[in-house]
C-alpha cells in the first residue's frame, strides 16, 4: 500500500507473516476436515481477509494508534484501508487497555492490532469479542497448555492471565469509513512482569518451559481467528436461509465458547469496572445465544449483561 | 427550531397525564399472558435498574422460555387476550401500559421536543469519554459544549468500546439520560443537546412548568 510512517516497518517479517499464513490456513482445513467436510474450505476462505496485508514494527507507542493513523493516511491518498490488515509490534511502549489501564508489552510477546470491517449482521457484531477469545485460546490449547476463557474473552490458565483483548470502533475521519480495531495481546515469551501483575500474569514460556516461534504462534493465531470469521459468516447465511423457520441453527462458536470457558458456575464479582467500581456478586449461569451473560444474584434475580467484565470469586 | 405553544401543552398534558407505552414482541415464539387487563404494573427497581418489573408475558422458542417484564410503571390497557397461547410473529403488538407521568417526566417530555437528542445505537451501556466527565463535573450545569465531530459517548458492549461522534449543531450538553451502569436500549435518548442561544428560552419553559404544575 505504500503507506508512509515515521515508524520504521520490518519488511522481511511481513513476508515471511505471509507464507506462514498461508501455510498454517491449509493444515487449519485439513484439521477441519472430519467436522465441516468439503465445508471447511468454504469457511477457511470466508476468512482469508485475516492477514491480507501486515505492518510489522520492531517497536509502537500504540497498535490502535497506529492503525488509525494507518487508516488515515491511506484514505487521504484516496483508499480505504484493506479489511485484515494487522499491525504487528514487537513491543509498545504506551499501550493501554480498556477504562485507561495500563498494558504492559514487551519484547516476546504477540502484539497484534486487526483491522477489519464490520461484515457480520448487526446483532452479531457483538460476536467480535467471543471470536477473538475462542480462537486465542485454541491457539493456546494448540501447544499443549489447557487454558480457559472467562467472559468476555480473557484467556486464562488457572487464574493467570495469558491473554487479553480489546475492540474499538473507529470511524475514519477522511472517508467516513467505519472499522473495528481488534487489539490482542498474548504473553509469549515474555517473562518479566511488573510487580502488581506478577500473581496475575503468566505466559506460554513460563508453562512450557521453552521459547515459541512468535511467527509461528501470530500466523495460528490469525487462522483461528479467519476460521472462526468464516464460520460465523457460513452461520449467519445458514440462520438468514432459516429465517422463517421455526427452529434456527445453533451458532457454533457460542457452542465453542462454552467448551473452552470455566465462566459457567462460578461465583464472581460483576461491574462495568469490576476493578475499580465493582457492583454486584453473583453466580455465572451461562452466557445467552448473543454471548450475553446470565448472573444469578443471591435475592433471586436473574441479570443478563451485555457489557461490563468479571471477577472470579472462586 | 420553532418556538413551542407551551399554554397548550401544558393544558393537553393537564388532560392526560399518562403516556402509553406499547408492548410487542422481540422475536417470534409462543405468548403465555401474566398480567391482566386493568393490572397495576411495577417497572425496574434498585441501584442498577437490577430488580425486574412485574412479569408481563413469557415467550417461548425452541424450548427457551423468555420473561418479559415491565419497563415502567403503570397500568396494563388494551391487552389483546385473543393472543393467549398463540404463535406470534416479531413485533406483535401484546398490550399497553399506562403510565402516569410525574412533573420532572413532563418537563422532560417536553423538552425532549425543544433539545436535539442523541440516542443510543444500540442496546449497550454508556460512559463520557474522560475528557468529557471532566468538564461535566468542572463546569456549571449547562456550560459543556459540544462540536461537531466531537467524541462524546462511548459505547460498550462485550469489550467492543465504540467512540460516538457528535455531527449535529453546536450545542450545549443540557440534558444526559442515561447512567453508565445501566443498559440503555437501542434508540432511547443518550444526550438532549440545547443550541447556545437556546439555553434561556429552555429555562423559561422549565421554570413555567415548575411553577404550574400542580
Amino acid at each position: 500500500m505504500g503507506i508512509d510512517s515515521v515508524y520504521p516497518r520490518e519488511h522481511s517479517r511481513e513476508e515471511r507473516l505471509l507464507g506462514l499464513l498461508e501455510g498454517c490456513r491449509e493444515a487449519e482445513v485439513l484439521t477441519r476436515r472430519p467436522k465441516w467436510g468439503d465445508e471447511s474450505g468454504v469457511i477457511m476462505r470466508r476468512g482469508a481477509d485475516i492477514g491480507r496485508e501486515f505492518f510489522c514494527y520492531p517497536c509502537l507507542d500504540r497498535g490502535m494508534r497506529q492503525a488509525r493513523e494507518l487508516i488515515e493516511t491511506g484514505e487521504k491518498k484516496g483508499s480505504a484501508f484493506i479489511a485484515g490488515g494487522v499491525v504487528i509490534a514487537r513491543k509498545m511502549e504506551k499501550s493501554r487497555g480498556r477504562f485507561d489501564r495500563l498494558w504492559y508489552a514487551p519484547s516476546g510477546g504477540a502484539w497484534l492490532t486487526l483491522v477489519l470491517n464490520p461484515a457480520f449482521l448487526p446483532e452479531n457484531r457483538q460476536l467480535y469479542s467471543l471470536i477473538l477469545g475462542v480462537a486465542c485460546c485454541e491457539t493456546i490449547r494448540h501447544y499443549g497448555v489447557e487454558a480457559n476463557i472467562k467472559w468476555v474473552n480473557d484467556v486464562h490458565f488457572h487464574g493467570q492471565k495469558l491473554a487479553g483483548m480489546l475492540i474499538e470502533g473507529y470511524t475514519s475521519r477522511t472517508l467516513g469509513e467505519e472499522y473495528l480495531l481488534l487489539g490482542i495481546g498474548v504473553n509469549v515469551n515474555n517473562t518479566s512482569f511488573p510487580e502488581y501483575l506478577r500473581p496475575m500474569a503468566i505466559s506460554l514460556r513460563d508453562i512450557l518451559g521453552k521459547e515459541l516461534s512468535l511467527e509461528d504462534f501470530i500466523a495460528l493465531l490469525l487462522t483461528k481467528i479467519g476460521w472462526h470469521i468464516g464460520l460465523m459468516a457460513h452461520f449467519e447465511q445458514r440462520y438468514l436461509e432459516a429465517f422463517y423457520e421455526p427452529v434456527k441453527p445453533a451458532n457454533p462458536l457460542i457452542e465453542q465458547w462454552k467448551l473452552y470457558s470455566d465462566t459457567p458456575g462460578r461465583r464472581v464479582l460483576y461491574g462495568t469496572n469490576v476493578y475499580d467500581e465493582p457492583l454486584f456478586a453473583a453466580t455465572a449461569v451461562d452466557i445467552d445465544h448473543t454471548g450475553a451473560i446470565i448472573l444469578q444474584r443471591e435475592e433471586g434475580i436473574t441479570a443478563r449483561e451485555v457489557s461490563g467484565e468479571i471477577i472470579y470469586l472462586n | 427550531m420553532s418556538e413551542l405553544d407551551l399554554d397548550r401543552l401544558l393544558i393537553h398534558y393537564r388532560e392526560d397525564p399518562y403516556e402509553d407505552f406499547v408492548v410487542e414482541t422481540p422475536n417470534t415464539g409462543w405468548v403465555r399472558f401474566m398480567a391482566d387487563d386493568g393490572m397495576k404494573v411495577e417497572g425496574p427497581r434498585g441501584t442498577w435498574q437490577h430488580i425486574p418489573g412485574t412479569l408481563l408475558y413469557v415467550l417461548e422458542r425452541e424450548r427457551n422460555r423468555i420473561p418479559v417484564h415491565a419497563h415502567i410503571n403503570g397500568t396494563i390497557s388494551d391487552l389483546q387476550v385473543d393472543l393467549n397461547g398463540k404463535f406470534v410473529e416479531a413485533n406483535t403488538y401484546l398490550m399497553s401500559v399506562r403510565h402516569p407521568m410525574t412533573k420532572d417526566e413532563v418537563i422532560d417530555k417536553i423538552l425532549k421536543q425543544v433539545l436535539v437528542t442523541f440516542n443510543a445505537p444500540e442496546r449497550a451501556k454508556y460512559f463520557f469519554p474522560p475528557e468529557i466527565t471532566y468538564k461535566l463535573e468542572k463546569k456549571k450545569h449547562g456550560t459543556v459544549l459540544v462540536r461537531p465531530g466531537e467524541e462524546i459517548i462511548i459505547m460498550s458492549l462485550m469489550k467492543r468500546d465504540t467512540p460516538l461522534i457528535y455531527n449535529g449543531e453546536p450545542g450545549i450538553i443540557h440534558t444526559v439520560y442515561f447512567q453508565p451502569n445501566i443498559t440503555i436500549n437501542q434508540g432511547e435518548p443518550l444526550l438532549g443537546i440545547c443550541p447556545p442561544g437556546k439555553l434561556n428560552y429552555i429555562r423559561k419553559i422549565v421554570q413555567k412548568i415548575q411553577n404550574e404544575w400542580a
